[in-house]
């Protein structure tokens, strides 16, 4: 049973819709003018509102639009009731800001179903308001819960070593989590060890995984591990750490003092280019094995390569969300563009360059998290 | 990104075709797709013939569906021809746990 504000100026009108709702089985409230029609919306909220067009002072449509704006974002259904046959049309009454109309005389009938018609939508859309409130403050909750989360991982990455005259990198994730991983340490041999990875998946489920990496990580290297000895370590801990579907591709490099020599272990990231100032492809150095996480320690394979390096020469490193993003194009930029960059840009000008182009696509389709490591050599 | 499959009782295989990408979006669809089926001990075949992405998310999928399905090395063939897909396949060296193939 709902509550019916009828408006209308003539008494007799007035009673004959009072007497027809009331048949229906709703109760009604009665206000001869839009003045005080908009009172009685404010202190009694009826749930439907019976409007007169043709009234003195505030007419009709005029009514219509001020009981809107103070009803707000909840539905309050208002129907014409229209006496000329001029005003008798449903699109003249939605753009008056009703919702219906039915002309006099009014069948009962037809006004019965045109009211259940109202409520019912009123009803879905209160349901529909009070659920976005309930979303509204889940979300704010999450929110919250993101920001103490996001706490721990940059306290924890606030521990890698800086050199940017040496090691520049970018990392741009998809979410508030970075599933892509960039350390740096420094050993006691004064060896630069430089972690660069990229969890599966994107968001906290990858992030997840690089707060046990990097323990291992800054411990290890501050003992002066091996690289085989980094790796592994760190395989054997997420391997039993992580779950099956989920690992982590990554490069371990270490570099001498002078950054004149490297060793590398290189498990499931796109090449590494090793690339002159005069813009030349001196190293392509491929993935030579399976990513962190998916072997056990018996089949994990630790093996390393060593390879001199030159002065005038820089390293290059990205994660495939990279050559994954999408260009302005639409199309995926690819690896081949990406050399294409380096070996075609001057040196001053490339992390430039590369920043436009992997943010060409704009920033709101961002499908993975973007990360890119450049080291000046020798 | 439909995932369909097909079981050939003759010569005990079960091939699951998967269409367009298979990324973290679509892959619990791969795992309902193997997940219960009345193939006992089949021969298991990936077609991403008509695949044309394959992400991260997706290997994780594949590993986690040998595990599950408790396929020896080799067990499962992964076939594909899209050079973005071989690539990914490749850089994971997925040759190592499974049979790749590829049309010549």
């Amino acid at each position: 049973m709902a509550t019916l504000l009828i408006v209308d100026d003539l008494l007799p009108n007035r009673l004959l819709i009072r007497q027809l709702c009331e048949n229906i089985g709703h109760q009604t409230v009665e206000a001869a003018d839009g003045v005080e029609a908009l009172a009685l919306v404010e202190s009694c909220s009826p749930d439907l509102v019976l409007l007169d067009i043709s009234m003195p002072n505030m007419d009709g449509f005029e009514a219509a639009q001020r009981i809107k704006s103070v009803a707000g974002d909840g539905y309050l259904p208002i129907i014409f009731v229209t006496s000329h046959s001029a005003d008798s049309s449903l699109s003249k009454a939605i753009a008056a800001g009703g919702d219906d109309f039915i002309s006099q005389p009014v069948n009962l009938n037809l006004l019965e179903s045109k009211i259940s018609a109202h409520l019912r939508i009123r009803e879905l859309n209160q349901q529909l308001v009070s659920q976005n409130r309930k979303l509204e403050s889940h979300n704010r909750r999450l929110l919250q819960e993101a920001d103490l989360i996001g706490h721990f991982f940059d306290k924890a990455l606030q521990r890698s070593y800086r050199n940017p005259d040496r090691i520049i990198h970018h990392s741009t994730p998809a979410s508030a989590f970075n599933g892509d991983l960039v350390l740096a340490e420094r050993g006691p041999d004064q060896q630069t060890y430089l972690l660069f990875g990229d969890f599966t998946g994107h968001g906290l489920q990858a992030a997840m995984g690089t707060l046990p990496v990097q323990q291992d990580f800054f411990e290890l290297c501050q003992q002066g591990a091996t690289v085989s000895e980094v790796v592994r370590q760190i395989n054997q801990h997420l391997y039993l750490s992580m779950p099956e579907s989920m690992f982590f591709a990554a490069n371990l490099l270490v570099f001498d003092a002078e950054f004149e020599s490297m060793q590398g272990w290189f498990g499931g990231m796109p090449p590494t280019w090793i690339i002159s100032d005069s813009g030349e492809l001196v190293a392509a150095l491929e993935s030579e094995h399976m990513p962190i996480g998916i072997l056990d320690d018996r089949e994990f394979d630790d093996d390393s390569i060593t390879l001199p390096l030159e002065a005038g020469t820089r390293l290059y490193q990205f994660s495939d969300g990279a050559a994954d993003r999408k260009g302005a194009d639409g199309e995926m930029i690819g690896m081949e563009a990406l050399q294409k960059l380096l070996t075609r840009t001057s040196v001053e000008n490339r992390l430039e360059r590369l920043q436009a182009l992997l943010n060409e696509g704009g920033s709101s389709d961002r499908q993975d998290d973007v990360s890119f490591v450049e080291i000046v050599l020798g | 990104m439909p995932i369909s499959t097909h079981y050939n009782q003759a010569l005990n295989q079960a091939s699951i075709c998967i269409e367009e990408i298979l990324n973290f979006d679509n892959v619990m669809e791969l795992r309902d797709a193997y997940w219960q089926q009345p193939w006992k001990d089949a021969d298991i075949v990936v077609d991403l013939l008509g695949c044309s992405y394959i992400d991260s998310a997706a290997l994780g999928a594949l590993l986690l569906m040998k595990s599950q399905l408790e396929k020896a090395d080799g067990d499962i063939v992964i076939r594909a021809s899209e050079k973005v897909v071989l690539q990914a396949l490749a850089a994971a060296h997925f040759e190592k746990k499974f049979t790749i193939e590829s049309p010549a």
